[in-house]
């Protein structure tokens, strides 16, 4: 087992040194001169000299990466140009913003989305099945932009029930949190409900069409017996990897719903980051969220061999 | 000669049949399809308008005789913006996953082939990029090619083309083991034709079905980016620009950026239904793999 | 012959399934019976049927698509087809156990048999707590030959071999004293002195516990050997029954004779061809009014396309019944 661990944390470590050559590399193509986008154009020759120096920017492009990579372990991911903060401060800052939003979602969304597709399974071809199957096709089919703005439109124009937008810390005053987070959260949660419902329902399928519930049946197990311990177990452990890929769509998703509804989070910080082409924060912010879905997908890979003793006895 | 002509036509028969045997939802969505090229390619007849014409009068007006779904804050025609928004829906849709399934499947299939460490050099570079959510990566990607939309399609395109190479590598592998691709190398075939002759074909309906889908998905990435500002530029009439420019006068006539969303949805679904229903009906075993 | 009291007796049972392509009868109309410690065989080609009857029995059909239209299933003096679903739960792996063709997949991969075993035992016996469940579990295994059953408690299914597995099935209907034991294909996937020794194994149990088996198979040369009687199914119908001597000696229906010519026999000459029944089996879903093995039958003539499907009917022996309407003897035509 523990070769096993040693082995996929070996992975991970490659795949994250790839993701930062990547991460570097994406940021290095982007156009324009930092030195000269952080001081305006009228700045002296000096002072761009002496931007680019203290930044490295005047070094081989190889030399800015090991430079850049070296100090990103040791936890320093330079400075963000138009905040004069480093870019870790600013991370910090706003990371509380979007767990608060995010981790919600992923949970709401995880644990309603394996029962919609047990029952969906359970009561196939029924009006359920059909409701939760056309629920989950618009949310995989809707844009969470959009989603967002209808939402605002009925539930905060309309009928005057929620903020238009905003954000309130949880620590600060729970009841305004649930208050004005709950239309994000939702409709975070919903596409990728919509995405769990779906693969928990086509798995249970194909596992009660195995032989083993056939057995479990023809050996007088009660349905229930027979759905929720011999099959449901089989069906999730494809659905952990499905779980698993989610944690890359909530980040994703989490930068439109904080878009939509004017939350400073990551998502948005990485928008205007973009926009002002503040390097170091897009070079970090990505960098970052990269290294986190790898360490998510490693501690998925565990999660599997603890449910699938098959897998469990490849690590021996 | 005849006997593989009509095993042909009874395959067609058979992928016809099931294809069209899952209800009127597959047929509703193959139907969106259709009528989304069909628009795409004629909305200049479809409509008497430009998508860039102004009238001062109807700022913001709701539907009527003389513009069908209203107008927006600058007095376009909306339903006009949106025929003109399916154009760059499918442009960019079909121009990136046809480049991205080029070079993946390609990239895919010799990777697969060669195996050894070229392909964990290869997978494990798949694994970094897809750890990268994919629009953040085409955020940054585009801020390259500002609006062009060849260029949004090609960096579309390469945050998809991850998908290809996982799914043809993983093909390519359990096929390489097969006894025919054996009997080629015995008998001196060149490995090119291997990998291209004997091996890409049984890899096509898989393709065809992650094409289909990557259509939807490119589509709904193109109008996340130019929601965000970074994809299609105003005044472009693209479906995400719609949303947002319609977004700030929500209040005033929702129809802006309402409709264009649900243009969005409903092609980005007929996508993935069809798919669904390409696979079913080309290779059932393919179930829950893709 | 002494009168043997009837375990299981199956009248006019139908089942169909309802397929886009229409309706199939995989089960039409078939009546059978099964003596207290008889074998008994069902014989057949693959889609005659054979399976289908047997879960139909335990009324496992998965619906849709299918549905059991029709009949009567009476178990000890108990007509199942009147039971709830609950009293269906209690017979099936207490009064009638079923094993089948995988044992690859027919146990569950992610429980250890142990879990398993005592799972069942414990659906039936409320009462039996964990340690007493185990206890059983593990006389169970012993007494189904697999050594170190203690051990075996804790494997998972993926550890242990084929034969062991189709063991450890057989071990769930033992530990919970089954009347009945219905073996679908047990041996098929099992390579042949593997298959020698289950089928022994499941004899073994009707001489020990007095339990009777039903062995569903396409192999007419495995069931020769074992099963007291045999019941041929063709096209979802029984074409002709009897005891195993006489469907041997004196084989009556085209379709049996034809079964007999293409098993080998080691006992027979060299030289001795192997004859296939020429053509595939019909499509149920499109059975014709007409005998169902017309289009194959090296004896058919013109009345059997212009007659209705013949119907089992006795012939010359007691107990021997046969559906055709010809009456074809080795070698040749009689009548």
């Amino acid at each position: 087992m523990g070769r096993y661990i040693l082995k996929r944390l070996g992975i991970s470590v490659i795949v994250i040194l790839l993701v930062s050559v990547i991460s570097f590399t994406l940021v290095h193509m982007l156009p324009g001169d930092p030195a000269v986008l952080a001081l305006g154009s009228e700045a002296s020759e000096q002072d761009v000299e002496a931007f680019r120096e203290k930044y490295y920017l005047n070094r081989p492009v190889v030399e800015q990466y090991f430079i850049w990579i070296t100090d990103a372990f040791r936890g320093n991911l330079g400075d963000s140009i138009t905040y004069s903060r480093p870019v870790t401060t600013c991370l910090a800052e706003r990371l509380p913003r979007t767990i608060s939003i995010g981790l919600p979602a992923l949970i709401l969304s995880s644990i309603f989305g394996i029962l919609c597709g047990i029952v969906s399974a359970i009561r196939r071809g029924k009006f359920i099945d059909n409701l939760i199957t056309f629920l989950s096709t618009i949310g995989l089919g809707a844009p969470q932009f959009w989603l967002g703005i209808v939402g605002i439109y009925i539930f905060g124009m309309k009928l005057g029930m929620l903020p238009l937008s905003g954000y309130v810390a949880p620590s600060e005053d729970f009841g305004q949190y649930v208050y004005y987070g709950i239309m994000p959260i939702l409709i975070l949660s919903f596409s990728l409900l919509a995405a769990v419902a779906r693969q928990t329902r086509s798995n249970m399928l194909e596992v009660i069409n195995q032989d083993y519930i056939r057995t479990a049946r023809a050996n007088g197990l009660v349905e229930t017996s027979v759905v929720y311990k011999h099959a449901l177990k089989n069906a999730l452990i494809p659905v952990i990897t499905t779980i698993g890929l989610q944690v890359r769509v909530v980040v994703g998703g989490s930068l439109m719903v904080e878009q939509v509804f004017n939350i400073a989070g990551i998502g948005t910080l990485i928008v205007s980051a973009i926009n002002g082409r503040d390097y170091m924060v897009v070079q970090g912010c990505v960098f970052v969220i990269s290294v986190f879905t790898v360490l998510v997908n490693f501690v998925i890979d565990l999660l599997y061999g603890f449910v699938d003793p098959r897998i469990r006895k490849s690590w021996r | 000669m005849s006997e593989g002509k009509a095993k042909k036509t009874n395959g067609a028969r058979r992928f016809f049949r099931v294809f069209f045997s899952r209800g009127w939802v597959t047929k509703l969505c193959f139907g969106i399809i259709v009528a989304f090229v069909f628009i795409a390619v004629f909305a200049p007849l479809l409509t008497p308008y430009t998508p860039y014409e102004q009238n001062l009068l109807s700022i913001l007006a709701g539907p009527s005789g003389e513009h069908l779904l209203g107008c927006d804050n600058i007095g376009r025609d909306t339903l006009t913006r949106l025929l003109y928004g399916a154009r760059v829906s499918l442009v960019t849709g079909l121009l990136s996953s046809i480049w991205a399934a080029a070079v993946g499947t390609t990239i895919g299939l010799i990777a697969g082939y060669v195996g050894g460490w070229v392909n964990t050099l290869v997978m494990r570079i798949t694994d970094a990029m897809i750890a990268i959510p994919p629009i953040i990566f085409t955020m940054v990607l585009s801020t390259m090619v500002t609006g062009n939309l060849l260029g949004i399609s090609v960096v579309i395109g390469v945050s998809i083309i991850p998908s290809y190479i996982r799914m043809v590598n993983g093909l390519v592998i359990s096929l390489r083991e097969n006894d025919y691709v054996t009997a080629a190398n015995l008998i001196g075939q060149k490995q090119l034709v291997i990998m291209f002759r004997h091996l890409l074909p049984n890899c096509l309906a898989s393709l065809i079905v992650t094409f289909t889908m990557n259509v939807g998905t490119a589509i709904m990435l193109e109008s996340t980016l130019s929601y965000l500002g970074v994809g299609i530029i105003p005044p472009t009439p693209a479906w995400g620009v719609m949303v947002s420019e319609g977004y700030k006068y929500l209040f005033n006539q929702p129809l802006v950026a309402i409709l264009p969303g649900i243009c969005i949805m409903l092609v980005v679904i007929a996508f993935n239904i069809v798919g669904d229903a390409l696979r079913d009906a080309l290779d059932p075993r393919l179930r829950g793999k893709l | 012959m002494e009168e043997k009291k009837v375990l299981l007796d199956v009248k006019n049972l139908r089942t169909s399934f309802f397929t886009d392509a229409g309706e199939v009868k995989s089960v039409n109309d078939v009546s059978f019976h099964v003596n207290e410690k008889e074998v008994v065989a069902v014989v057949g080609e693959s889609g005659s049927g054979k399976s289908v009857t047997q879960l139909s029995v335990l009324q496992l059909i998965q619906s849709p698509p299918g549905k059991i239209l029709g009949g009567e299933v009476w178990f000890d003096g108990e007509n199942l087809m009147n039971y709830s679903k609950k009293q269906m739960c209690n017979v099936r792996g207490n009064g009638i156990s079923m094993i089948f063709q995988e044992p690859m997949t027919s146990l569950n991969p992610v429980y250890t048999i142990g879990n398993q075993l005592t799972e069942v035992l414990r659906a039936h016996h409320k009462n039996m707590t964990k340690q007493e469940a185990w206890k059983r579990g593990v006389e169970a295994l012993a007494a189904v030959g697999i050594p170190d059953p203690e051990a075996r408690m804790k494997n998972y299914p993926f550890e242990m071999s084929g034969g062991m597995r189709q063991r450890a099935m057989i071990a769930i209907s033992v530990a919970c004293n089954s009347k009945l034991i219905v073996a679908d294909e047990p041996t098929t996937a099992l390579d042949v002195t593997t298959q020698a020794q289950v089928m022994e194994l499941l004899l073994s149990l009707v001489e020990k516990n007095g339990t009777s088996i039903i062995v569903v198979t396409h192999n007419l040369g495995l069931v020769t050997r074992y099963a007291d009687r045999i019941y041929v199914m063709y096209a979802g119908r029984i074409v002709e029954s009897g005891t195993t001597e006489m469907l041997l000696t004196n084989p009556r229906h085209p379709y049996t004779l034809g079964l007999l010519a293409s098993v080998p026999k080691l006992d027979s000459d060299r030289d001795e061809k192997l004859i296939p029944i020429e053509g595939t089996p019909p499509n149920l879903a499109n059975i014709p009014e007409y005998c169902s093995f017309y289009p194959r039958c090296p004896y058919a003539c013109e009345e059997c396309k212009t007659k209705k499907a013949p119907t089992l009917r006795p012939i010359a022996e007691e107990g021997h019944f046969m559906a055709c309407h010809l009456d074809v003897v080795k070698g040749g035509q009689n009548g």
